[in-house]
């Protein structure tokens, strides 16, 4: 145990990397999680300022105009050019509905033939939850008139319009209900782990990468080589030691997380938090594996910390952390697919999910995906220090080369 | 008993050939010297040696036995001293020592008493609880001889230990290597400093290009080569005739006078000196200070590769 002893204590003896990479970034983690608001939303939705011009005057779209206005807070807007332009600059109107000469009739047309329904012209001032809610209902409000008018084909105008208001008059009746074993889950808990994504990948790797370039230096690896520890023995006690460095990292991102959100995530069912932790742990091998091919590819400690905070920050990025993932656009998203941290997010969510977290079999397939990753990448670092052993004709007890001993 | 004994080794890195059909014998007992311009193969037979290194063809043995890989029986009884500072930047003085200690001794007390004498046979007591990064270029050599003669191995391999160290340390690691010597371990010794050689190698092999040139005691190399004795005699003003007079001695090769001296190069020989001197005194020639210097290592080097040492 001497090789995983000496291991231990040259990652100790640089406390600096432990304070900056799993300290400082995990408490930056609970501050983003913090500043995340879990309780029940007190805001309601306004409606709309609208406005209706109706060029068309007909049965449709004066019932169109009725329901517009009786959703939103009814302004009046000229229908002018100069008008329509003030009435959004000013925003005196948010909304503004401008149905066409004409609708009316190329709707009916329409809907009897199958063809491509008339469209109605839409203002907005500014795109807010509001106006999207009320584009929305028109939306529904046509498409509700135009199955009248397929279903009951010899109705008149009138009638459709009557029987869409009555259908547009009903509503569902929504509550939320708290039940005791699924409370809503900690948001702010989600936002933490996501964080902690990068604190993890950082530390493990930048920690492991300097124990493993410890051993890598070429005079120390032939020490070490010269000696009668064999070699599978003295790269087991080195993994075994960046082992527990990670599981140390891993142990301090849960135990802080769970001090900082205890109170928030109380009355989730323990399986939950421990398959969004277990994600976190897979997401930790990947960082180990990441420190391994780091640290076979340099012993420079200035190149591993940059190599590792590029790295980290990129995979970050594609992970959601510094912008969601909703806000960028779908190559982003593709490239993101590429990344482990897309797995691990869709990890960390299916096992919060409110609808049913915990080990569910999509929480599942992410984490072995993570792994795979994980996989993937030592295989690359254990290529790369093959083809090192290859270049200096080291024998290498822990790879697959085997001295060709003539004598043997 | 031969403790080395490497027969026909062959070492290619790619095209090029780093030892080509080597030959080496050792002795037990001895401070084998290995002496070479760098790239000439010294560590790489080391190496090849210790099987730190894949070789395309030859036989090593070390204490009789065949060297494999895996010849852990065999690797515990060695002891490397590399060519650069291994040791940990992180770890102390004790703890780099103790470390290395303890990849080939698992009792701890008995540990604690290897590392312990190791220190005090490197003088390094008063910087047990230093970092290497606080040592000077000569304490963390010997640092590093510390880390590989721990163990109390039975052969030690030295590469190159006094490169870059100041002269009070170069004597503190020969005296060092000699007190080893003389506690039992054999010795293999590489350098391309040919005063250390010189001074403590029983034995010196002259390598090139992967091949042994030359191999036996200092006065075995000198007496291999024709270089002979070279006499300096301080004669400012010579009288006509004195050095064709010289020069017709039958032990003189060569001869030169550059205005205050007389430079000779003579064959080896008991009397060369006082015939010369009496040559001068038969002919009334007023000299000084008179020199007479040896063939060196460095001339029998110099004969038998053709080149100065490289680097």
């Amino acid at each position: 145990m001497q090789v995983f002893r000496a291991a231990l204590k040259a990652f100790f003896r640089h406390p600096i990397y432990l304070l900056i990479y799993v300290v400082l970034l995990s408490c930056m983690g609970v501050f983003m999680g913090m500043s995340m608001n879990d309780a029940p939303s007190d805001e309601y939705l306004e409606w709309p300022r609208v406005a209706v011009v109706d060029r068309d005057g007909q049965e449709l779209s004066q019932g169109l105009r009725a329901f517009v206005l009786d959703q939103g807070e009814a302004v009046e807007v000229h229908d002018s050019e100069r008008a329509l332009q003030d009435a959004v600059m000013q925003e005196l109107a948010s909304y503004i509905l401008i149905i066409p000469k004409g609708f009316s009739a190329d709707f009916a047309r329409a809907a009897a033939t199958g063809a491509k329904m008339p469209e109605v012209q839409v203002i907005i001032s500014s795109q807010s939850m509001d106006v999207t809610m009320m584009d929305s209902l028109v939306d529904e409000y046509l498409g509700v008139a135009r199955t009248y008018t397929v279903a009951l084909a010899d109705a008149s105008q009138s009638e459709v319009v009557a029987r869409t208001n009555t259908a547009m008059a009903h509503t569902a009746n929504v509550s939320v209900v708290q039940t005791t074993d699924a409370p809503p889950l900690s948001n702010a808990f989600l936002v933490y782990l996501q964080f902690e994504g990068y604190t993890i990948l950082l530390s493990i790797a930048v920690c492991s990468a300097v124990v493993i370039s410890r051993f890598g230096r070429e005079e120390m690896h032939r020490r070490v080589a010269a000696s009668p520890v064999p070699q599978l023995s003295v790269n087991l006690q080195i993994a075994a030691a960046c082992l527990v460095i990670m599981l140390a990292c891993w142990a301090f991102v849960c135990v802080l997380g769970l001090v900082a959100f205890g109170g928030r995530i109380a009355g989730v069912a323990a399986p939950v938090v421990a398959a969004a932790l277990a994600a976190l742990l897979c997401y930790s091998l990947f960082g180990l594996a990441f420190g391994f091919l780091v640290g076979q590819m340099t012993d420079n400690e200035l190149v591993m910390n940059a190599v590792s905070n590029i790295t980290g920050l990129v995979i970050s990025f594609l992970g959601g952390v510094w912008i969601s993932l909703d806000l960028v656009g779908e190559p982003i998203v593709t490239i993101a697919k590429f990344t482990p941290v897309y797995y691990y997010n869709g990890a960390i969510k299916a096992a919060l999910d409110p609808a049913g977290g915990g080990f569910t079999s999509e929480a599942l397939a992410n984490m072995g995906i993570v792994c795979l990753f994980a996989l993937v990448v030592f295989c690359i670092g254990l290529a790369i220090s093959g083809i090192r052993a290859g270049r200096m004709g080291v024998w290498n007890g822990s790879s697959t080369k085997q001295l060709s001993h003539p004598a043997a | 008993m031969a403790i080395v004994e490497v027969r026909n080794l062959v070492k290619r890195y790619g095209e090029v050939l780093a030892l080509d059909h080597f030959n080496l014998q050792i002795e037990e007992g001895e401070i084998f010297g290995l002496l070479g311009p760098n790239g000439s193969g010294k560590t790489t037979s080391i190496n090849c040696l210790l099987q730190l290194l894949t070789y395309d063809k030859g036989d090593i043995l070390l204490f009789g036995e065949p060297m494999r890989p895996n010849s852990y029986d065999i690797k515990r009884r060695i002891g490397v001293v590399p060519q650069d500072v291994a040791v940990f930047d992180e770890l102390s003085v004790r703890e780099n020592i103790d470390y290395f200690c303890g990849l080939y001794v698992s009792d701890g007390a008995r540990r604690r008493a290897l590392v312990d004498e190791a220190i005090e046979f490197v003088g390094l007591r008063d910087y047990t609880k230093f970092r290497p990064r606080k040592l000077s270029g000569g304490l963390k050599r010997r640092l590093n001889i510390a880390c590989g003669i721990v163990h109390k191995p039975d052969l030690i391999f030295f590469d190159e230990p006094t490169v870059a160290v100041d002269p009070q340390s170069r004597n503190a690691i020969l005296g060092g290597i000699q007190r080893l010597n003389a506690e039992g371990a054999t010795v293999v010794y590489t350098s391309h400093y040919m005063e250390e050689v010189e001074q403590i190698c029983s034995r010196i092999m002259i390598m090139d290009r992967g091949e042994s040139l030359a191999c036996g005691t200092k006065d075995d190399l000198v007496r291999m080569v024709s270089t002979g004795e070279k006499v300096e005699v301080e004669a400012p003003d010579l009288p006509g005739g004195t050095l064709e007079a010289l020069g017709a001695l039958p032990f003189v090769r060569r001869i030169s006078h550059d205005g205050t001296s007389i430079h000779l190069l003579c064959d080896n020989g008991p009397h060369n000196l006082a015939t010369i001197l009496g040559v001068l005194q038969e002919r009334a020639v007023v000299f000084g200070r008179v020199y007479s210097e040896p063939p060196t290592l460095n001339d029998v080097f110099l004969e038998i590769t053709g080149k100065e040492l490289r680097d």
